[in-house]
């Protein structure tokens, strides 16, 4: 019997990749993951987390390798619990853990996992040398696996996950244990993952720079729960602040704007003013005129990932947004 | 160096080499019955030692030529003294019987332990396999190696006897029971083996454990057993069962209707401490509870 992967299932009703609704796990008393309900789309989608956040567990949920004890995830619109085969044929898993066999030759191991992925033999062995030579490995794939480095593991572990051509990836922390050199050529091969050979990736990291760097939008997990999601550019953009910068401090800058109904924080020569709509910007210059500052630096604020990481942390989003330390997030757990 | 799509290198000639870059798979996919046939047959390899390092090579083809020994010299020494042995199948399984235990002890860990160890396990579950397919061809691939050494070199002795004697078709019509014997005792044995060094093996993933758990299990039962049937008190011939290295040898000697030996002083001796039928069914229960064992273990065995 043959499998179809290319063709999507009839159920599919929307373009998510993965969604999830209320996914909860637990170890005993340990509540892994509390309820998370989540949407990805298509893209490199980075789930952030610090260790023990619930990211491995999300990632064995996803894969049907794991039962959840409440709630619900589909991928490509196939059910995890029900459909565990389907979905495992649409996906490629590269775990955290080292997890190859040392004494198989490279090119030998990626055509076995081809070939349980139901490639036929000899579409197995083609496309092992493919895969191993798109990461890297072409000149190294008959050498036993037990004497490459840390950096070449992680690219046959890679290339496993790849070698089906599947529809999804997820990549449980695959810059674990490399070298910065290592690091930035593994982030290039995600990247290529992405937007050449148009795999949607799930990126599990606890290194924010790495998430930045090659994920278009995130879940942020902490503690089991679903601290924030979205769009990366969004959630870094839609900061609810502007920043002004004066030569000198200017606490009238700082009253006038007050007086227009805005709220405002003052640092020396830098004033934080809240963003509620375009018309800041006026009543900013307005209030500059009135008081002769002299600006020098105005911008809206754009976070980093860390900020909207510390603010999930902090407490709830909508507190954070308040704070003015995040913006843009939006929970996805009730 | 990762080339990227679409780079063209240009050689002499005129003729070109096109990176085609990262290609889509439209074709074919197969269902779970072709992965379990990859995994059995890459167990059948494994269990070989075939492109692996000539050291695990060694042990299961040292092991495979000396099962084959006894019918190659009994088959040579018809050929060239012309003495056929009638019937030897009863005086060769008996000794032979610790190249099976060595044999089943060696390659049942090699086959499933370092998967473990090593946390392969977490891959191929990834894949659209589940466990019992995973362990159901790797206790397959072992049951078919061992029958490669239980079964093969007698059906080549009983054949190669045939063709030995003046007449084939009579020597096999004369003899059919023996083949019978041959077919369900080198079935049981590889079985009874094979399904007991898994068992043992899938509660460690260190190989050394697994083969002297085995061994030593074999062993130990064996001197148990021997020593508590032969004792003098009711039942006492009930603990032959608890012999579990003797079990199939005495399985076989039922079949082969050996239960008796005569002493040199004259004596008969029984050979069997039970009827003969208890044996094979206490073979085929060991059989099912190692399997069974081997399945619990593995759904309940951590996939990372």
């Amino acid at each position: 019997m043959s499998i179809d992967l290319r063709e999507p299932p009839p159920s599919i009703q929307n373009h998510f990749v993965v969604e999830t609704k209320d996914l909860t796990k637990r170890y005993g008393k340990i509540l892994a993951l509390d309820r998370a309900s989540f949407t990805i789309s298509s893209g490199c989608t980075g789930l952030l987390g610090p260790n023990g956040a619930g990211k491995s567990t999300l990632i064995k949920l996803l894969l049907g390798l794991l039962t959840p004890d409440q709630g619900e995830a589909t991928i490509e619109g196939h059910d995890v619990k029900t459909q565990p085969m389907e979905v495992r044929r649409l996906v490629g898993y590269m775990p955290e853990i080292d997890c190859l066999p040392n004494d198989w030759l490279a090119q030998d191991f990626v055509r076995y996992m081809g070939e349980l992925h139901g490639l036929p033999t000899r579409v197995a062995i083609q496309r092992a040398s493919d895969t191993l030579y798109h990461v890297g490995l072409g000149e190294e794939r008959y050498r036993a696996i037990g004497g490459f480095s840390t950096g070449m593991k992680q690219r046959v572990k890679l290339a496993q996950a790849l070698v089906h051509d599947p529809r999804i990836m997820l990549l449980d922390e695959p810059t674990n244990g490399l070298d910065p050199a290592g690091r930035d050529e593994m982030l290039a091969l995600i990247g290529r993952i992405t937007h050449e050979m148009e795999i949607n990736v799930i990126l599990s990291s606890h290194l924010l720079i790495d998430i930045e760097r090659v994920a278009d939008s995130v879940v942020i997990l902490n503690n089991g729960r679903v601290i924030a999601q979205g769009a990366l550019r969004e959630l870094m953009t839609a900061t609810p602040a502007v920043t002004v910068r004066t030569r000198t401090p200017s606490a009238a800058l700082v009253e006038a704007l007050r007086k227009r109904g805005y709220s405002v924080e003052a640092n020396g020569d830098e004033v934080q003013v809240e963003y509620r709509s375009e018309d800041v910007y006026d009543a900013i210059r307005d209030a500059a005129v009135e008081t002769r500052a002299a600006i020098v630096h105005l911008k809206r604020r754009v976070l980093s990932l860390e900020d909207i990481y510390l603010a999930g942390q902090e407490g709830s989003p909508a507190g954070a947004l308040q704070n003015g330390h995040a913006a843009g997030m939006t929970g996805g757990t009730r | 160096m990762i080339e990227h799509a679409g780079e063209t290198t240009k050689v002499n000639n005129g003729a070109r080499i096109i990176d085609r870059g990262y290609q889509h798979y439209q074709g074919i996919r197969l269902d779970m019955n072709h992965s379990l046939w990859v995994m059995f047959w890459a167990a059948l390899k494994r269990g070989l030692g075939l492109r692996r390092s000539f050291r695990n090579k060694i042990a299961p083809w040292l092991l495979i030529a000396i099962a084959f020994l006894p019918p190659v010299v009994i088959l040579g020494v018809q050929i060239v003294f012309g003495v056929r042995a009638s019937s030897p199948y009863t005086r060769i399984y008996p000794r032979i019987d610790v190249v099976f235990i060595l044999f089943a002890g060696l390659v049942a860990p090699d086959l499933i332990c370092a998967d473990r160890r090593e946390r392969v396990i977490s891959l191929y579950f990834s894949a659209p396999i589940t466990r019992l397919h995973y362990i159901a061809s790797q206790v397959a691939s072992l049951v078919l190696l061992m029958l490669l050494i239980t079964l093969v070199p007698y059906v080549i002795l009983f054949f190669g006897q045939g063709l030995l004697s003046p007449a084939f078709s009579t020597f096999v019509s004369d003899n059919l029971s023996d083949l019978w014997h041959v077919l369900i005792t080198g079935a049981v044995l590889a079985f009874y083996f094979g399904t007991l060094a898994m068992a043992v093996a899938a509660f460690t993933d260190r190989r050394a454990y697994a083969t002297g758990g085995f061994l030593g299990l074999v062993l130990v039962s064996g001197i148990a057993g021997g020593v508590l049937s032969r004792l003098h008190f009711s039942g006492h011939e009930w603990f032959s069962l608890v012999d579990i290295f003797n079990m199939p040898i005495n399985m076989m000697r039922w079949l082969f209707g050996q239960t008796t030996a005569i002493e040199r002083n004259g004596t008969v001796t029984q050979l069997l401490p039970l009827d003969g039928s208890v044996y094979l069914w206490g073979s085929l229960a060991v059989i099912v509870i190692c399997l069974a064992l081997v399945g619990w273990r593995y759904l309940k065995v951590r996939d990372a």
